[in-house]
């Protein structure tokens, strides 16, 4: 019976695969469409390339490509005077999912002038320290495929006063004061090798990685229990967070809403149905003000045209809870492609997830480089990119350094901000390229690039540490 | 020799292996990620990605690692593609697959892409179940748990029409 189903299925995979239309337009060597552009949580960055270029040469803009940002529409990000941060809003509410054809043109999902913000609270970090700590042996890092998992960038998180990192190889400690490596499991604690893609401290002594597998815990780095099984349909866990009360998860299942799942020890999890989710993507979980929340992207159906040098009008939402069992959607925003989140205390700062794809070092969608910041989830408060900001070269990543906030910028340099909305360019900046492939992870007090290279081409942590 | 200057030496060779192999890695994407224009897309990035890097390692098979990296930036590409499609160029548009085959091709569609793309490897490449798991990066019993996940779906489509 096997080698009737294996071959019958062979014969007509084959039929299928043979009718593959294949053109055969050329690649030159070395070419460089993608070198530069870093993809976070695996966004189609080529076929952006590939149907950005298709459109802009149907509609014969590529020659006016506009600057990252300056091409932005200034309806979806409003009125901005640059060097000065402006305020901006989002339309609220539990309104559902647009259809395919409103998501973009819908003017309830449009950013527009609003209040005033908080009182400027100025960053209280006076320098950045840097230092390079050598991977153990054995321990690869691919950037080949700019997967977020641990088979191609090690997770880090703290544990026990040191560095729990979890990669292909199995799980290491480093001892933040002598920078020795101990290993504490191999892959074989997680059945053999599972692609988790994230890691943190559970907040309770232990740690908990999940990933397409589910979620695992562990009290000592060691040995490893599976406590979120892959749930039928939930093929896998996109985002877990501590929360006051206990732990936030959420997943996609194929074809189905966005779901969460609530714990409040990290074994045993109920399954939570987000409200209006059809058709939303649940990105992120984290907590803003001591509550749940989870930032979802509209998944249009049906496709999403996008054009060249306009930031696309497609919402995030936020749904935000105090229990984890009724949720409201807060806000709907708009002007990014994927935004992702950052909370600390009640300020929440959005940030453009993706870079924009690039020839020859132009962007092709001219996506917006400005982070948003809002105190309520409701009025979001932009900061332009211009020396006047110390913005100039867009946001690469923007985390938790401390109790402040550190924006990392592809050129290495990087600023802090207490408040979101004031940021200070610090004079220190990392080593060059240092964010090319890499994703910065907060580590108590730390942030931790886990894909840098020595000169030597060894792989090493970079370990980012504020002064004050 | 490093870097443009490997490149530059490289080219011909690497052009050998873009006429060898670009037809074919097209068509495993295609199967995998269920898009030729996107199968092409990801076919062109693995080649940059080649490029970059070429020459590959003289043990190295060019063609198993254009799938294998290709492979994984499908798998990549995850679920977010449908976020962003673009219906522009039709991204979504399988024709060529609903006129060839539209009950394999139904079914196919039912599996994620990671088990497609074992599905691939083992039954049009022929590698190991072992084999699989190592260029994918998961367990093996995962892979032979897609296998079997993808058999309960695609054995019915094949013995409605046997002959086919």
């Amino acid at each position: 019976m096997t080698d009737n189903y294996e071959s019958r299925l062979r014969a007509r995979l084959g039929a299928l695969e043979g009718a593959v239309p294949v053109s055969s337009e050329a690649i030159r060597a070395g070419e460089t469409i993608h070198r530069g552009t870093r993809v976070r949580s695996a966004l189609p960055v080529g076929s952006l390339v590939a149907a950005g270029l298709v459109v802009m040469v149907v509609v014969g803009l590529v020659p006016r490509l506009a600057p990252a940002g300056a091409g932005a529409s200034p309806s979806a990000l409003g009125a901005v005077t640059p060097g000065v941060s402006s305020s901006v809003a989002a339309t609220s509410t539990a309104t559902p999912g647009p259809s395919a054809s409103n998501a973009a043109a819908s003017p309830s999902a449009s950013l527009v002038l609003a209040s005033p913000m908080a009182p400027v609270r100025p960053s209280s970090i006076s320098k950045i320290d840097w230092k390079t700590v050598p991977m153990p042996d054995g321990v690869t890092v691919d950037t080949t495929t700019g997967n977020i998992t641990a088979a191609a960038q090690p997770m880090v998180a703290g544990f026990g006063g040191n560095l729990v990192m979890l990669a292909m190889a199995g799980v290491y400690s480093l001892d933040l004061t002598t920078d020795k490596w101990t290993r504490l499991a191999g892959p074989e604690a997680f059945g053999g090798y599972v692609p988790l893609s994230g890691l943190i401290d559970d907040g309770r002594g232990g740690l908990m990685a999940w990933g397409s597998e589910g979620i695992f815990g562990s009290r000592d780095g060691r040995t490893w229990q599976k406590t979120l099984p892959t749930v039928p349909n939930v093929n896998e866990i996109e985002f877990l967070t501590v929360t006051p009360t206990g732990y936030l998860a959420v997943g996609n299942p194929p074809g189905q809403s966005a779901v969460a799942f609530t714990s409040a020890d990290g074994t045993l999890w109920t399954r939570r149905n987000l409200p209006d989710a059809t058709n939303w993507d649940a990105y992120q979980a984290f907590v803003w003000n001591g509550k749940l929340a989870i930032d979802a992207v509209w998944a249009n159906p049906d496709g999403q045209q996008l054009i060249p040098g306009q930031v696309p009008v497609i919402p995030t939402r936020v749904w935000l809870s105090s229990d984890g069992t009724s949720w409201e959607t807060r806000s709907v925003l708009t002007g990014f492609l994927l935004p992702r989140f950052v909370s600390l205390g009640d300020v929440t700062v959005a940030y453009e997830g993706m870079h924009d794809p690039t020839i020859d070092g132009r962007p092709i969608l001219g996506l917006s480089k400005s982070p948003v910041s809002s105190t309520n989830l409701t009025d979001w408060h932009r900061v332009t990119v211009t020396p006047a900001t110390g913005f100039t070269s867009g946001v690469d990543d923007i985390e938790p350094l401390g109790s402040e906030l550190m924006a990392a910028q592809p050129d290495g340099s990087v600023l802090t901000s207490a408040d979101g909305v004031s940021w200070k360019l610090q004079s220190s900046s990392g080593p060059s390229g240092w964010l090319q492939d890499g994703l910065l992870s907060p580590v108590g007090d730390l942030l931790v690039d886990t894909t840098v290279k020595l000169p030597s081409g060894k792989p090493a942590l970079l370990i980012v540490t504020p002064v004050e | 020799m490093v870097g443009a200057e490997a490149i530059r030496a490289g080219a011909a060779s690497l052009d050998e292996a873009f006429r060898l192999h670009q037809p074919r890695l097209v068509r495993r994407l295609a199967l995998v990620v269920g898009d030729a224009e996107e199968a092409k897309d990801l076919a062109q990035r693995t080649f940059v990605r080649a490029a970059e890097r070429w020459p590959l390692p003289p043990d190295q098979d060019v063609a198993s690692w254009l799938s294998v990296v290709g492979l994984r930036l499908a798998l990549n590409e995850r679920r977010r593609r449908k976020v962003w499609g673009f219906a522009s160029v039709k991204e979504t548009d399988a024709t060529w697959a609903i006129q060839v085959d539209p009950d394999l091709w139904h079914a196919l569609a039912t599996l994620d892409r990671r088990t497609r793309a074992a599905l691939v490897l083992t039954v049009l490449d022929g590698y190991t179940q072992e084999e699989v798991a190592g260029a994918l990066g998961v367990a093996r019993g995962t892979v032979a748990s897609w296998l079997s996940r993808a058999r309960d779906r695609l054995q019915p489509i094949l013995e409605e029409n046997p002959d086919d």
